[in-house]
This record gives structure tokens, C-alpha cells and sequence, in this order.
């Protein structure tokens, strides 16, 4: 750059390479360039250095650089048959807690007519049996069933022999103390189901309708094991689409 | 597909248009990137970030060039890491052989559109050019490689750099000037072929 040429001739030589002066700027420029040798030079400088670098080799790119929807935190659809899960899995669940609700409350609901039993056989006024000794003490048959917190089925050795104790001795005269143990025994080990051993003063009759009554009939056994298996399948059919998602993700 | 398709599908969150704008795009903004960079793998990376910033602000994209707005997040990626580097600065790895001796670019040997002498050449000019590039500060820098490189027009340089077209026209010739006087160091280095094509068509 010579004395002459300051950078305000340089900035407009190099508008003028790249056609950015306007038609006046340009004819004064051009008539300039005519009179002066060095700023001639200069644009032949600029013009090269122009040229050299417009002859930049082109970088190959080194890989795609596309997006996934992970690099900008888009998270895809959920599957359209999430939300059909997620209604059977709900719809499910209430069924299976109406279902199980109801077959809890239903026994506890006719306790009162079980626990009517033994008083119709007090009624009855027989134990069902040939053998008196069956039978057991009329005192302790006046025990109710309640005491013991167990049904005539689960009678026991010890509770036997603790009914075969004669009634004179469970009178008034007797310690207070042993009439209680002989109350307590029964009432201990009547929680032990004994199913082997006979009714205590039950009807067969009465008794084969206790015992035969089940908890569940097959019909319902069959609606809930289906409930089960159409959850479970429901879950792993959920839980695939959910990891398909995932890795779209 | 039209741009302007691609781009309206894109704002609406269609990240396959988005990509077809990525791929006829990619290859600007990392040439872009790697003039202002210096370094391929920022470079990638600045080109990566750039995309992204796009796709997340390309609601904001009303109308215009938008090889300039798409190039102003480049750049302004550039800028980002170049005052991250200044704030932490480090040492390039430069490939070396167990001489301690740099390797040529591997990836220009390995060319198959080249011959060796070609490569050779092409490896030159280039080394010549990014050297005084690198002597530029980033502002004069940006400007240069978007005008004489990319071959964007005034407007749009200013338009991607959101600088006014005065301070283009001037930072253009200062960092040409400088470039002229850099690269006249490397004039008589500078192949043969390139010298000639440049004096016979200036």
C-alpha cells in the first residue's frame, strides 16, 4: 500500500472485485485505476488472493450429520396400543378386587347362619350318634362354638378327653382354676384342623354341607385363572411395546 | 422437495425434512466450520451443534436465505468453542510417526480422485490458505470464509453474521489485505498450476 492509497481505497477496490459500488463509485474508481499504476496493482493482488481462496479445496465431509430424535430430545409416539393396555390393565385390576372382594364377604356375610348349627343339634337334642359316649358331656355341649373360635370338625384328643371329664367334676365345689384349664384346653387346640376326626355333635347331614360348601365354584376358579393369564399376557404385551419405544428412542 | 416445503414441515417439528436440509447442507457449514476451525474434529462438532441449534430454532426462521440463517448458527458455533478454547486453552494432537515426524493429512492420501502430485498440491494450497486464515482473528476470519469461500453475497454475510454491510465491506478488505501479504509468503511454495490459472484468470 502506497502513501497514496489508504484503506478506504482498498475497502472500495475490493467492493469494487466483488461488484458492490454503485455505478458512480465504480466510473470514479475505474477513471482512478487508469491514472494510478500502484492501486492497479493492488486490485490485481486483491483479485488473486480472491481467486486463491474461492480455489479452497472442499472439505469431504466426515460422516452424515442427520439428526435422531434422541440428539434433539424429541421423544417418540407412544404406541397406539399403550393407552388400550393401560385401560385393560385398570379395567382388570377393579374386576379382579370386585371378584375377590365378593368372595371374601360373601362367607363372613352367612357366618350367622353357621353359627346356627350348633344350636339346632342342642335342639336336636342327639349327637347324631348310636354311641352315647360320642356324644360327649351335655355340659360341655352347652359351650357354644364360639368359644374356641373353631367348628365342630376340629375337635382333638385333649378336647375329647377334656368333654369326657364327668359333669360332677366341673361343679361349683371344684377350684376355679381347674374348671378354667379344662375350659381353656379346647378352646387352645380347637384352631388345629383335625379333618380325620368326627364331628363333635354336628348331623352328618349338616356336616357334609359345611365341608362340601367350597370357597369357590369351578366356574369362578375358571373366570379367574383367565383374569390371571390375560393380565399376565397383557403386562408382557405392554412391556414389549414400551421397550420397542424405548428404543426408538 | 422444494426448500421452502422442507423448511415449513420442519418448523412443524418433521424431523425427516429436517434431515433433507441437513444433507444438502452439511457439506457448507463444515467447510465453514473447518475454515474458521482449523480442526476437523471441531469442526464436526461445531457442524453437529449447529444442526441442532437449527432444528430447535427453526420456528424462528422467517423467511429470507436460509443458506445464511442455517450458516449464522455455524458461525456462531464456531464462535462459541473458539472462546471456549480461549478460556481453556490446549494442544492439538497432531498425528505423528513413532519418528516424531507429522503425517500428511491420511485422509487426502487415501483420495482416490487424486493423483499423488495433485494431492501433494492440494495439500500445499491448503496448509498455505489455513495458515493465514489462522492469523486472522475470528471476526475477520468468519467473514472471508463465508464471502470468498462459501461465496455468499454481501447481504447475506451480514445477514449471517448480523453485522451491518459496512462493517462487512470493511472487515473484508482489511482480512483480504492481510490474506494478500500472508499468503505472498507462500506465493513462490504455491504450485505451479495455481499460480498460473490465477495470473491468466484473475
Amino acid at each position: 500500500m502506497t502513501q497514496q492509497t489508504s484503506f478506504r481505497d482498498i475497502k472500495k477496490l475490493s467492493a469494487y472485485l466483488d461488484k458492490q459500488l454503485s455505478r458512480s463509485e465504480q466510473a470514479r474508481l475505474e477513471a482512478r485505476l487508469a491514472e494510478q499504476p500502484d492501486l492497479q496493482e493492488i486490485l490485481m493482488e486483491l483479485r488473486q488472493t480472491r481467486a486463491l481462496l474461492q480455489k479452497t479445496p472442499r472439505q469431504r465431509v466426515p460422516r452424515n450429520f442427520t439428526l435422531t430424535p434422541k440428539m434433539v430430545g424429541m421423544r417418540p409416539p407412544m404406541p397406539r396400543s399403550v393407552p388400550v393396555f393401560r385401560l385393560a390393565s385398570i379395567t382388570a385390576a377393579v374386576l379382579l378386587f370386585i371378584s375377590f372382594t365378593f368372595n371374601y364377604l360373601a362367607p363372613i356375610a352367612s357366618a350367622p347362619s353357621l353359627a346356627a348349627a350348633p344350636q339346632f343339634s342342642q335342639s336336636g337334642g342327639g349327637c347324631g350318634s348310636d354311641d352315647p359316649a360320642d356324644c360327649g358331656n351335655p355340659v360341655m355341649e352347652a359351650v357354644p362354638f364360639g368359644i374356641g373360635g373353631g367348628a365342630p370338625e376340629t375337635a382333638t384328643p385333649e378336647l375329647e378327653t377334656a368333654m369326657s371329664v364327668p359333669a360332677e367334676a366341673i361343679t361349683p365345689e371344684a377350684t376355679p382354676e381347674a374348671s378354667l384349664r379344662a375350659m381353656d384346653q379346647p378352646t387352645q387346640e380347637a384352631n388345629i384342623i383335625s379333618p380325620d376326626l368326627p364331628a363333635l355333635d354336628t348331623p352328618p347331614s349338616e356336616k357334609s354341607q359345611v365341608q362340601t360348601k367350597p370357597f369357590m365354584n369351578p366356574f369362578q376358579i375358571g373366570l379367574v385363572l383367565l383374569g390371571i393369564v390375560c393380565g399376565i399376557c397383557a403386562i408382557l404385551i405392554r412391556q414389549i411395546n414400551i421397550q420397542r419405544w424405548r428404543k426408538r428412542q | 422437495m422444494d426448500e421452502q416445503v422442507l423448511i415449513l414441515s420442519a418448523q412443524k417439528g418433521d424431523l425427516d425434512s429436517f434431515n433433507d436440509l441437513v444433507l444438502a447442507y452439511q457439506e457448507s457449514l463444515y467447510n465453514t466450520a473447518f475454515r474458521i476451525m482449523g480442526d476437523e474434529e471441531l469442526a464436526a462438532d461445531a457442524t453437529q451443534d449447529a444442526f441442532i441449534s437449527a432444528f430447535r430454532n427453526i420456528g424462528s426462521f422467517r423467511g429470507g436465505s436460509f443458506r445464511s440463517w442455517i450458516l449464522r448458527t455455524v458461525t456462531n458455533a464456531c464462535y462459541d468453542e473458539l472462546r471456549r478454547q480461549k478460556r481453556r486453552p490446549t494442544t492439538p494432537l497432531e498425528p505423528v510417526t513413532s519418528e516424531e515426524e507429522e503425517i500428511e493429512s491420511p485422509r487426502w492420501l487415501a483420495d482416490p480422485d487424486f493423483s499423488p502430485e495433485q494431492k501433494f498440491e492440494q495439500s500445499e494450497l491448503e496448509h498455505a490458505i489455513q495458515h493465514c486464515l489462522d492469523g486472522l482473528s475470528p471476526d475477520y476470519r468468519s467473514v472471508v470464509v463465508l464471502a470468498d469461500i462459501q461465496g455468499l453475497d454481501y447481504s447475506e454475510v451480514a445477514s449471517s453474521l448480523r453485522t451491518p454491510l459496512g462493517t462487512i465491506k470493511s472487515r473484508l478488505a482489511r482480512a483480504r489485505l492481510r490474506l494478500r501479504e500472508c499468503l505472498q509468503d507462500f506465493w513462490e511454495l504455491l504450485p505451479t498450476a495455481y499460480r498460473l490459472d490465477i495470473e491468466s484468470n484473475p
